[in-house]
């Protein structure tokens, strides 16, 4: 198992490392994030080099390992309302995606990806040299690509939504075609929909209203159902409604054209909390049963 | 893409797996360790390979039935150890391990370093078919003059369940007596320490050679 961190408890900063442990939780290693005079061997393609971590994805057939980065404890367990105003702590938010060597775990670029990079969906095709990321305060879509002679690269290939509107992108969701790119934004509370059969200029298809904040998107291998979760992080959350509709759980069925709402666990009135993760990966998706007293592994 | 079809069916007959009953589904992508590495492989020598866990030992037969326990295989060499069945038919499984470990004896025998201190341990975890007999036969096609490659098996299923639970290797018969597995493919330094595991995605004959050099490479530890 790889562990991306956040951040660190020496001073509660945004420097943090990656952890591997076994499948039995038993440590390895820790490998910091690359830094200024800690490069570990990186080129430093731009101006940054943070040290900030956030997601992690590979891909194993060309030996890479694409991670994005955030920010430190001191700015993820303040008040969003505070931080905003804090003109110092959002100088502390991670400007940076690095490449990495995936089997030596040596980082290898370090580029200036501006404004928090999150989440990051790498394409699934086999021919595919590709991996997308959505910056949460500038807006924009980032495409991290090996170009044609060989070198990563990247490049911001797409505005998400009115930037000086904070929209604030969160989580993301390539298709199983690499065709389509659903874009959450917590802030508006919208999914947007991005055609990316061409992913140096991805385009805006379709946008709908979800909630009165939605964060992670999950969606099924045939693309025909979309679950939503509504919450971001406790301290940042919104608390006050204003339509009833904060913390959810939702599944909509997607035809091509339209969302249609299938159901929607209501999270503040069955007071469950506030719903976050998704993950889908039970053996009974794969079509077939694991037979009686013996658990099958994914 | 028919090129990618005829070498499945070249890597099949290779390897002697039975591509008759309980067939998988020839799958559209076949692992990258049949082709070409899309990336220069890791230089031996230049980064680390952090111990995981220590290698379990466990209870098994070796090709003439004798009992053997895994450690017997373990310590003098540095080790790959292969959880196959000879009858599985998935090409990006048994198949696949087959192939590539065989790259990695080709290599092996021609670099008398590396032919001496690394060992192929190749354990089925279907001892209801694969008999001492029938890993033997199986090893003859495979391993070359001067290679040590071993072939083993379990006393029963139940025999190796613990062995197998020991190096998370998966799988289980389904109604219709089919196995499922996940492929895991184990490296072992002389320490008798578990130093990568190598799934589909990740078990390549380049990559593996590196790490094995890489393990060659270390200095010994200090004498006890």
């Amino acid at each position: 198992m790889l562990l991306t961190g956040l951040s660190n408890n020496k001073d509660h900063g945004g420097r943090t490392a990656m952890v591997q442990y076994t499948n039995d939780g038993e440590y390895i290693s820790t490998t910091w994030m690359p830094v200024d005079g800690a490069l570990q061997g990186a080129v430093k393609t731009g101006k940054f080099a943070d040290g900030y971590g956030y997601d992690a994805r590979a891909l194993p057939r060309l030996n890479a390992l694409v991670t994005s980065s955030f920010t430190g404890w001191n700015n993820y367990m303040m008040n969003l309302g505070k931080l905003m105003a804090d003109a110092e702590a959002m100088k502390h938010f991670g400007n940076t995606v690095v490449v990495w060597d995936l089997h030596t775990l040596q980082p290898k670029k370090i580029f200036d990806v501006p404004g928090a990079p999150l989440e990051l969906r790498c394409a699934w095709g086999a021919n595919r040299n590709y991996c997308f990321t959505a910056t949460a305060l500038t807006s924009k879509i980032w495409l991290i690509y090996l170009d044609e002679a060989g070198e990563w690269q990247t490049k911001a290939v797409a505005d998400i939504g009115d930037a000086s509107k904070i929209p604030l992108p969160v989580d993301i969701s390539i298709s199983a075609e690499d065709d389509l790119l659903w874009v959450n934004t917590w802030n508006d509370g919208k999914v947007r929909l991005f055609d990316i059969r061409d992913p140096h200029a991805p385009k805006q298809v379709f946008d709908q209203q979800i909630g009165e904040q939605v964060n992670m998107v999950s969606e099924s291998w045939d693309g025909k159902r979309l679950y939503f979760t509504s919450s971001l992080l406790a301290n940042w959350d919104k608390t006050t409604s204003t339509g009833g509709d904060l913390q959810f759980f939702k599944l909509y069925s997607w035809d091509g054209k339209a969302l249609k709402p299938q159901f929607n666990i209501d999270f503040v009135k069955e007071k469950l909390g506030a719903p976050h993760q998704m993950r889908f990966g039970a053996y009974a998706l794969y079509g077939k049963k694991a037979p009686a007293g013996q658990v099958a592994q994914q | 893409m028919r090129w990618r079809t005829s070498l499945a069916a070249v890597v099949l007959a290779a390897s002697g797996a039975a591509y008759a009953e309980h067939q998988h589904p020839a799958p559209t992508v076949l692992a990258p360790g049949y082709f070409a590495l899309e990336f220069p492989a890791p230089v031996p020598g230049s980064y680390q390979l952090p111990p995981f866990s220590v290698a379990a030992d466990g209870a098994v037969l070796d090709d003439s039935g004798n009992s053997r326990n895994l450690y017997d295989f373990y310590g003098d060499r540095v080790v790959l150890l292969s959880f196959i069945y000879t009858t599985c038919s998935d090409v990006n499984g048994c198949p696949l391990a087959a192939y590539v470990l065989k790259r990695v004896q080709d290599r092996a025998v021609a670099d008398p370093k590396m032919r001496d201190q690394l060992r192929v341990v190749s354990l089925s975890f279907d001892p209801q078919h694969d008999t001492p007999a029938v890993m033997k036969e199986y090893g003859e096609r495979l391993r070359a003059p001067g290679f040590d490659w071993t072939f083993l098996t379990g006393a029963s299923d139940a025999a190796l369940q613990s062995t197998l639970a020991a190096y998370d290797q998966s799988m289980y018969r389904d109604e219709s007596g089919t196995i499922s597995h996940i492929l895991r493919v184990v490296l072992i330094d002389k320490q008798r320490r578990v130093r990568n595991i190598y799934s589909v995605s990740f078990l390549h004959a380049d990559t593996v050679l590196s790490d094995v050099q890489t393990l060659l490479l270390e200095p010994a530890p200090p004498a006890q």
